[in-house]
């Protein structure tokens, strides 16, 4: 008799287990409401195609020709493997020496005053203005109206706010221009040696945006031997990609935007995340998360408010907010901080505010921030819960750490200070990791083997 | 007779342990098992709560857009009252007395670092 009522206990005990020590609601449940709220789906999957516009963006992509010295090239700040990022505090442009991590500057030169953005996806709509400030801008939805340092003088054609952005590192000194009286390195191929930067001195008597369009006019007759009676072959070979991407058009009227725009081109095919366990989630593959990325995404869209800002399919809202992050490096205009979007718009509730960075692949790209001051993604929540940590505090000369229009600034999602637990950072993290795709099995098709110039390129 | 006997007796001792188990072990063990997660949960909503009313009550110079994605993130934070909702149905469907619920809920208030607003909204403040 004891033994089987001690059976019947341990039988009801059993069926009532499960019920006993779980009451809480799925978050399936909760995250398909969520989805619904949001009307969040999965970024459309496109096809891989290398056209003859990709071949030419991806040969100037990868071509150091670019620049002013012959050795920097787009890549050379976007690597494929850091995220298209280049994994550095401050990108190394012009005179620097190795890639990624152990890229190193040389004396005399400055390092460029703001971490490297991605690449990632820029060619979806949602995609408003690019670089850390928005100093490039599409001003109407339907993406033919571009504001850019260029002003007025931003060439005709331009297909996308992308292809706008790629114009201007070209025409930054301490990114890819370099400066009057630089030389071309003497270990560089023989056509390419000792060759002075033309593209910076013949244009030194220039500013602004007159400076601008000259460089690119230089950089074209560079290109494609305009000025030249004797083309070099690496020149012939730029004339033939040009041709059959844009066959319409005779080299002699070929455009800065047309570089620009093959440029774009291969970045929108190239680097877009594809197969993201997020988007299967959202394709309906519940599987495709674990439950803490689950319980991460049910935090990110509610109680840690990063959805107020980090929304739309690429988790930015392509606006400015501020963070009041700590300075590190003399920011853009060299002064000692760095006003973001003030500089652009020289209004003052735009001071220390920056644009959004959209979140595919935040993963791959540290470190973060505009002054790359957070080495972890930890780093980079801990400094959203608590933006004004440093606001009674001091920097090493004795001053205070953060001014009061910097305190001001704070965006408002963030003044009112959530908090997360040790478990819920976690889980933000963890759903953070499901927007990543660094798609490696497609590097064999995005970098090349060569470049026309026969320079050499950053592979890694 | 007597064989009869010892099983009325027998079903009669099992039903009052049933009854006294079930009326009064039960439901104390099952608010125990789940007292933390409860207590929790009352601070999570009534902190949501308090989040919600700010979104609602931004300034009106943000940006529209900005306000409404604050705003939806509010109300997803809110799903946390639904998730005590069940709770308390559960614990009451297990037995739990209501004032025993509204013991834990008080507590929880007073000590669950809650908003002002939300510990007095209670009293139509």
């Amino acid at each position: 008799m004891k033994r089987f009522a001690v059976k019947i206990t341990a039988l009801t005990l059993f069926c009532i287990f499960p019920s006993f020590f779980s009451l809480a609601i799925s978050n399936d449940f909760l995250l398909k409401k969520i989805i619904t709220a949001y009307n969040l789906r999965p970024l459309p999957i496109k096809p891989f195609e290398k056209t003859n516009e990709f071949l030419l963006g991806q040969a100037l992509f990868y071509d150091p020709i670019l620049s002013g010295n012959r050795d920097v090239s787009c890549a050379t700040c976007h690597l494929f493997r850091h995220g298209t990022s280049d994994a550095l505090q401050f990108s190394i442009g012009v005179g620097g020496m190795g890639l990624g991590k152990n890229r190193k500057i040389q004396d005399g030169e400055i390092e460029h005053p703001r971490n490297s953005l991605d690449l990632w996806n820029r060619d979806n709509n949602s995609v408003k203005s690019l670089f850390w400030d928005g100093r490039v801008e599409m001003l109407d939805p339907k993406g033919r109206i571009f504001r850019s340092p260029l002003g007025d003088l931003l060439p005709t054609g331009m297909q996308n706010t992308l292809a706008v952005q790629a114009l201007f590192p070209l025409v930054v000194p301490d990114e890819m221009l370099g400066e009057v009286g630089d030389h071309s390195s003497s270990k560089l191929p023989q056509i390419h040696a000792n060759l002075p930067n033309e593209l910076a001195s013949k244009t030194a008597h220039l500013t602004g945006p007159e400076r601008i369009r000259a460089v690119h006019t230089l950089l074209m007759e560079r290109l494609l031997g305009l000025k030249t009676e004797e083309l070099a072959d690496w020149q012939i070979k730029y004339r033939r990609l040009f041709q059959a991407a844009f066959p319409k058009k005779p080299i002699k009227k070929t455009t800065i935007a047309d570089l620009g725009n093959a440029i774009a081109h291969f970045e929108e095919v190239a680097f877009e995340t594809r197969n993201t366990p997020w988007d299967y989630y959202l394709s309906g593959d519940n599987s495709a998360i674990s439950d803490d990325a689950k319980y991460g995404a049910i935090l990110f869209y509610g109680k840690g408010k990063c959805a107020a800002c980090h929304s739309g399919p690429l988790f930015s809202d392509f606006e400015f907010h501020s963070l009041a992050v700590k300075q590190g490096g003399p920011g853009i205009a060299m002064s000692g901080e760095d006003l973001g979007r003030y500089h652009v718009t020289k209004v003052k509730k735009d001071k220390y505010k920056f644009r959004t960075p959209p979140l595919r692949n935040v993963t791959l790209t540290a470190p973060y921030f505009h002054d790359g001051v957070a080495k972890t993604l930890r780093e980079v929540i801990d400094h959203h819960i608590d933006p004004l940590y440093l606001a009674d505090k001091y920097d090493e000369t004795g001053a205070h750490a953060l001014n009061v229009d910097q305190i001001n600034s704070v965006s408002y999602a963030l003044e009112r200070g959530g908090s997360l637990s040790e478990q819920e950072i976690t889980a933000v993290l963890e759903f953070l990791q499901a927007l990543e795709d660094p798609q490696l099995d497609m590097i064999e098709h995005i970098i090349p083997k060569s470049v026309p110039s026969g320079l050499q390129i950053s592979k890694y | 007779m007597n064989y009869l006997k010892a099983i009325s007796l027998l079903v009669i001792a099992v039903v009052l342990t049933a009854n006294f188990i079930l009326s009064h072990i039960w439901p104390s063990l099952y608010l125990n098992v789940h007292y933390e997660e409860y207590f929790d949960s009352i601070v999570t909503c009534a902190k949501a709560k308090a989040s919600f009313r700010e979104a609602k009550n931004a300034p009106s110079d943000l940006d529209p857009y900005f306000k409404h994605r604050l705003l939806l993130t509010s109300q997803v934070e809110l799903a946390n009252c639904h998730e005590q909702e069940v709770l308390r149905a559960q614990l009451l469907a297990n037995g739990v007395e209501e004032v025993d619920l509204k013991i834990v809920e008080l507590k929880a208030l007073e000590t669950g670092e809650v908003p002002l607003k939300s510990f007095v909204e209670n009293y139509g403040m």
